[in-house]
């Protein structure tokens, strides 16, 4: 909201350390442990995102991205640690503050979770929900007004075409465009992105990554985005962090992560 | 994995076969005799005799002869009776049908809100379901009297059980996908279940409804025998005064009733689904 101060390009910023102001969102000391498992699947995670750049989280399968990833969003409960959004934990609030607190971080999944049986419109525009109130919303009505915004976060993501279409009858990236346009009109101050092209063919697939690092740039949103393809996170990342059997290996500037660094990730993958 | 073991039973060694595809075969030769004693006590227990079908035969053909030709005038009369038993399908089915809908919500483990809410959902649904319809329609009789509206509640308690369990089970089934993308939009709960939910699984909750319309035509036949009004109880009364014209007409009446219900709720399921 009030991010005018911030709006430093966040590569610079990255490379020169300088103060960014407040991070849109700050991971700090993030544990999980399965109910029955032994092993901890994130082990103290400490990550924050700035507004305006683009953090790629980095790792084999199996290392605790996508767990780290709904942790942060509490789809899962961590089992230590704290996720600040906007001043207040997400880890330690229930009810309404936990849905307030939500709705300034969007979330996209590998696949666009779509309602299948309602127009591409429909579904944008059910973002805005958390704003709405009252028993027509709670009964499935959407809000003029949501439609109309609906429709503007459309055009963001260049799909106003498909607005009156099925679900179901996109494709896989024009779901997926779709699913950040609903994202979007959350108005977020966050988007947390699980594998958001894994099931998109490299066309698509570098269409969405286009569409996020400039959602970033221009839209001054803080974009973490779980990825398995280190040249995707090079090629489009402002940091990146590694993450190797559920720590944090490293936290660097994009064009300071060595091949070397991203290999190393990599090599205990059986 | 790949740890050599020893044969269990030498015992089971035959010739030819490996210890453990001969294993396979003996419990299959087992399985396949417990499966014939299963049915040779079943016929025995059910008192099959087909020979007496066969001396029987000419009774049914006497029944038919004495029934022929249907009795026309009575066919007003088979017709309002028609109505009623569909009407008391209707109404017991919409009226299931509003309290099917939230003892499945909190019957389906996704959705529901509170653990011991999902267990009392869980038991209502059960007994609701486990009791047949008949039994209820002899229970509602007692309370409120002969007739159709004993019918109604017969219908409508048991198919809060059928609907209920099926509506849960498809809300189990469902793509959670959008529920969770909406829930962490910040949505509220019921925008959650209007808004995702709902859309989902609507057109497979009306193929059900419809479908239990259907069932419950039938039943509501056979509830008219203990007293719920509608066709059944005519056909019972004719029966009683052994008028078999008038009941080869409800009969009739009843065939075409079926049928009519059958295909006009497969054929809006079909446009539905």
């Amino acid at each position: 909201m009030s991010n005018g101060a911030t709006r430093t390009r966040a590569q610079d910023a990255a490379r020169t350390g300088a103060d960014r102001g407040a991070p849109v969102v700050e991971i700090r000391g993030l544990s999980k442990r399965f109910d029955g498992a032994s092993r901890r699947v994130l082990d103290d995670v400490t990550l924050s995102v700035w507004p305006g750049e683009l953090v790629v989280l980095l790792g084999p399968n199996g290392c605790g991205k996508s767990t780290m990833l709904r942790c942060a969003v509490r789809l899962l409960d961590p089992t230590s640690g704290s996720v600040t959004v906007a001043g207040s934990d997400l880890a330690a609030l229930s009810g309404n503050e936990l849905r307030d607190r939500r709705r300034q971080v969007a979330t996209i999944f590998q696949h666009g979770h779509l309602v299948a049986r309602r127009s591409a419109l429909a579904n944008v525009a059910c973002g805005g929900l958390g704003r709405s109130r009252g028993l027509r919303v709670a009964a499935g009505h959407l809000p003029a007004a949501e439609l109309r915004h609906g429709m503007e976060c459309l055009a963001r993501v260049r799909m106003t075409h498909v607005a009156a279409r099925r679900a179901d009858s996109l494709s896989g990236g024009e779901a997926q465009r779709v699913a950040i346009a609903r994202a979007l009109s959350q108005r977020p101050q966050t988007l947390m992105a699980d594998e958001p092209v894994a099931s998109l063919d490299p066309e698509a697939a570098e269409s969405v990554m286009e569409l996020l690092r400039d959602l970033a740039t221009r839209d001054n949103l803080g974009v973490l985005c779980v990825l398995h393809q280190p040249e995707l996170a090079l090629r489009f990342a402002d940091r990146i962090a590694g993450l190797r059997a559920g720590r944090i290996a490293f936290d660097l500037p994009a064009n300071v992560v060595g091949a070397e660094a991203v290999r190393a990730l990599y090599q205990d993958e059986r | 994995m790949t740890a050599t073991r020893e044969p269990v039973a030498g015992a089971l060694q035959l010739p030819g076969l490996s210890p453990r595809r001969a294993r396979r075969r003996v419990i299959q030769v087992a399985g396949a005799l417990a499966f014939a004693a299963f049915v040779v006590q079943g016929l025995i227990v059910v008192d099959a005799r087909p020979q007496d079908l066969v001396t029987g035969v000419t009774g049914m053909a006497d029944i038919l002869a004495r029934s022929l030709p249907p009795s026309f005038a009575t066919l007003p009369d088979a017709l309002s009776a028609a109505l009623e038993t569909f009407d008391i399908a209707l109404i017991g089915t919409l009226a299931a049908l509003v309290l099917a809908l939230p003892f499945s919500i909190c019957a389906a483990e996704n959705l529901t809100p509170a653990r011991p809410l999902y267990i009392a959902a869980r038991g209502v649904i059960a007994v609701c379901r486990v009791v047949p319809d008949l039994v209820w329609a002899l229970l509602f009789v007692t309370a409120v009297g002969l007739g159709p509206f004993a019918g109604v509640l017969a219908v409508s308690v048991h198919s809060i059980g059928m609907l209920g369990r099926l509506f849960a089970e498809r809300f189990e089934d469902m793509d959670m996908g959008p529920v969770h993308a909406l829930t962490l939009t910040g949505a509220r709960r019921m925008q959650v279940f209007s808004h995702a939910a709902v859309p989902t699984v609507l057109p497979s909750l009306v193929g059900i409804a419809l479908y239990r319309l259907d069932e419950n035509v039938r039943s509501s036949l056979v509830l008219g025998f203990v007293g719920a009004g509608g066709i059944g109880f005519q056909i019972l009364t004719a029966i009683q005064l052994f008028d078999y014209p008038t009941v080869a007409m409800l009969l009739l009446v009843m065939f075409v009733l079926v049928m009519a219900v059958e295909r006009v709720s497969a054929a809006l399921r079909r446009r539905i689904l």
